[in-house]
Order: structure tokens, then sequence, then C-alpha cells
């Protein structure tokens, strides 16, 4: 069963979000902030894919993925941030980071869609 | 002579030079005068000075002139910088609002769905039903909250288009795209009158397409069922005014002439919408003023209650190389 990492600080979203994903027949873990997030992606087994708030209480979301992707096999897992930001820049440095941008509100059946299809893309191999 | 004088004249350099300098003079029954006095050493054939020539002129009136457009303009720079702050503090109120208000929505909106998706259980008719009006409303909201932030961010001094050389019947088949499903919901039949080649304006694509879809939007939601919306677009090459038209006509309730002239205010609804209920938040033709004034266009509105409606968007053609490159290509 793939894992997948759902960091949100508000309550209510990160449970919305949790639902969803399991009911889709993902194993999840939440985060509530980047610390915690950090924590989770330090230890085996790593997560999957990363469902990202930006706006986090300790650090932005877009900081938090650099700093994950530094980490021990980390440096390649796909993301998909899921905010309240919908200026472009945000987008924009989003998808620089090679992360999927979704805006909330968020249709479950589109986050679900865009993690199927980074665990598509993350089974590819490499190289040729 | 005053000192001060005296040491005006004794810095006047060797021959030809000219000092000149304003002075106050205090008249007799205390009025100030102020003097523009041009000083010249007259020197001998071997220029040892042998007096100086001085020229007084009046000039408090200018000075005066002078000083007074110095302090409007310095005025005015400083209501052009409170007013460039104010705007700024503004775009940073609404993102930080927009940004609060989506995430009590999402949970709304995202709730609502797992309640519809049976995640909660099955849900009996009754339930059904009252689900419905929530997620009505809750949408309505998102609608709102959307419109509020699209309208501050391009009337923002900060906002710029994303121009590009575009061909508006592709704006128009996006727009109609986007809006099939609910013209199709109310059996009305959708029109769309293009020309064979392209019609090309320099335009940001996101926003164009955006204006066309608030009026069709418009102009579907006040038309009743069976009845016709048509977008015609046409070059007004004939004319030689160099503008694209974009029409959107409908065959719906019409607006009353006096609603007319407030149509493109923010937050106006017509007699008619408020009257027969019609959900809108009244912001969607002034944003579509905003984005048609950006690109150098206009919208007008031609209307009689009951008899339709029709907006007019005109839009500045590109005549540069790359469309008659577009244009060559077709032909």
């Amino acid at each position: 069963m793939n894992r997948i990492l759902v960091v949100e600080d508000n309550e209510d979203i990160r449970s919305l979000v949790v639902s969803r994903v399991t009911h889709a027949g993902y194993a999840v873990k939440a985060a509530v902030d980047g610390a915690e997030a950090l924590g989770v992606c330090a230890a085996d087994p790593l997560p999957d894919v990363l469902v990202l708030d930006v706006g986090l209480p300790d650090v932005d979301g877009f900081t938090l993925l650099g700093r994950i992707r530094e980490l021990p096999g980390c440096d390649a897992i796909p993301a998909i941030f899921l905010s309240a930001r919908v200026q472009e820049a945000d987008i924009q440095r989003g998808r620089e980071l090679g992360a999927e941008y979704l805006t909330k509100p968020f249709v479950a059946s589109a986050l679900i869609r865009r993690i199927q299809d980074s665990l598509a893309v993350g089974r590819q191999p490499a190289s040729w | 002579m005053p000192a001060d004088l005296t040491v005006f004249i004794a810095n006047l350099g060797g021959p030809g030079s000219v000092e000149t300098r304003d002075w106050t003079y205090v008249r007799k029954d205390g009025g100030r005068r102020r003097v523009s006095l041009t000083v010249s050493a007259i020197t001998d054939s071997h220029g040892r000075p042998t007096g100086y020539l001085g020229v007084a002129d009046d000039v408090t009136d200018r000075r005066e002139h002078e000083a007074a457009v110095l302090s409007a303009l310095a005025t005015q720079h400083q209501a052009v910088e409170r007013l460039q702050k104010v705007d700024r503090v503004k775009t940073d109120f609404v993102a930080s609002i927009n940004h609060e208000l989506r995430t009590p929505i999402t949970s709304i909106i995202g709730y609502v769905d797992m309640l519809n998706d049976g995640m909660g259980g099955d849900l009996a008719p009754a339930q059904a039903d009252l689900l419905k009006v929530v997620e009505r409303n809750s949408v309505r909201l998102m609608t709102l909250i959307e419109d509020l932030l699209t309208l501050s961010h391009i009337e923002s001094d900060a906002f710029r288009l994303t121009l590009r050389p575009l061909d508006l019947r592709e704006t128009i088949a996006q727009a109609t795209e986007a809006l099939r499903p609910s013209v199709a919901a109310r059996a009305l039949d959708l029109v769309l009158d293009l020309p064979d080649h392209p019609v090309v304006v320099q335009g940001d694509a996101g926003q164009l397409e955006r204006a066309v879809m608030n009026l069709m939007t418009n102009a579907q939601k006040f038309t009743r069922e069976g009845g016709r919306v048509t977008v015609r677009l046409c070059d007004s090459e004939a004319r030689g005014d160099g503008q694209a038209l974009v029409e959107v006509i409908d065959t719906g309730i019409g607006i009353a002439p006096e609603d007319q002239a407030r149509l493109f205010t923010r937050f106006f609804r017509s007699r008619e919408a408020t009257a027969r209920a019609i959900q809108g938040t009244g912001l969607g033709l002034s944003i579509v003023r905003a984005i048609v004034e950006e690109h150098g266009g206009s919208v007008d509105v031609e209307s009689a209650l009951g008899a339709g409606t029709t907006f007019t968007l005109r839009i500045p053609l590109q005549r540069s190389q790359v469309s008659e490159r577009i244009l060559e290509e077709v032909s």
C-alpha cells in the first residue's frame, strides 16, 4: 500500500484530506507542521507522495519541501501543494519545485488523481 | 550698500564675469519685494575693474508662482505616494482575507462533499435536499470571494496583463467549452458565429477568456429555458477601425433602460435579477469592464425588457507581422 504524508496545520482540513486519501486506499500519515513532517521523512518507511499545505506555522511549504528533499532517500519524492494561496507567484513557485499545485477549496477526486499520477511517474525507471 | 551686496560684488571674477542673485527688498510700507539682481563687472582695456553694471528685475510674482507650482507638485507627489500605499495595503488585505475565507470554505465544501458521497452513511432524501442548500450557498460564497479577488487583482497598480498574440476564436471556444454543461442543463440553443480566419489581438488569454465567460454566464442565466445565446466574433476591418468585436447576444429577460447605465458598477444588481432571485455577486460585469479596459478596449450594452440583451466587447486588433503571418498561413 502506498504511503502518503499529509502536512496541514488546520485540523478540519487535515482530517478531511486524511479521510479522502485513506478512503481512496492509501496508507496516510499526518503532520501538523514542518518539524513533524521532517520527523516522518527522517525514518523508514519513507512516504511515497507528499501533500503539503503552503502556510504552515513554523515554515512555508516551499521551504519545507526543499528541506525534505535534502534528507536521505527523499530527493525525488513527488509533492502536491494544497493551498489557499491562489496568487500566480505562489503557483509558479510550487511548479518550479517540480510539484503539482491545487488550490483550496479542492475537489477530492482531483487530489486523488494527482496522487495516482505522481505514483505512476515515480514508478518509471530513473534512466533508460 | 548692504554688506552682503559688497561681498557679492567682491566675489565677481575677472572681465566678463556676471553674477545673478535674488534679493529681498523691504519697502517703506513694510511690503517685501523679491528682486533678481544681475551684476557684471566693467573693466578697462587692461582688465582692471572700473565699475559695475547692475540690472534689477522685480520677480516677486514670478517667484510666488514658482513656489505655488512647486508646492502643488509636492502635494500631488505626496498624494500619489499615499494612494500607492493604500493600494498596497488593499492588495495585501484582499490577499489575506481571501486566504482566511478560503480555509473555512474548504472545510464546508469538503465535508458537504463527503456527506454527499455517502462517507457519513446513507442520506435520506430530505437530508440530501437540505445539504443541497448548504452546497449551493457555499459555492455562491466561493464565487463571491473569487470575484472580489479577481476584481481587486485587476484593479491593483501591480496588475500586469500577460500579453501575447492570440486568436479570439480560441478564447471563445475555451469559454464555450467551460460553459457547455450549464448551457445544456438549461436546454439553451448556443450558437457560435465565428469567422473562418483568425481574429488576432494582443491579449491576456486567461483574462479575455474570463471576460467572455462572464458575459456568456450572464446570457445563459438571464435567458429562459429553450432560449438562444449567440456569440458572434468579427474584425471590423471593413469599417477600418481596427477593432475586434465580440458580441454575446441572448433572447433573455432584458435590462430596463434605467438599469443599463449602472450595470458596470460593482455589486449593482438589476431589478429584474433581484425580482427573479437570479443569483449573482454583481461583480461579473465590473470584472469584464476592468479586463477589456486594460486591453485598451471597451464594453457596451444594448437591451430592451423582454427582448434580450447584447453585450459588445471591442478590443484593438493586432496588426503585427505575427498576425499577418497567421493570416497568410490560413489563406
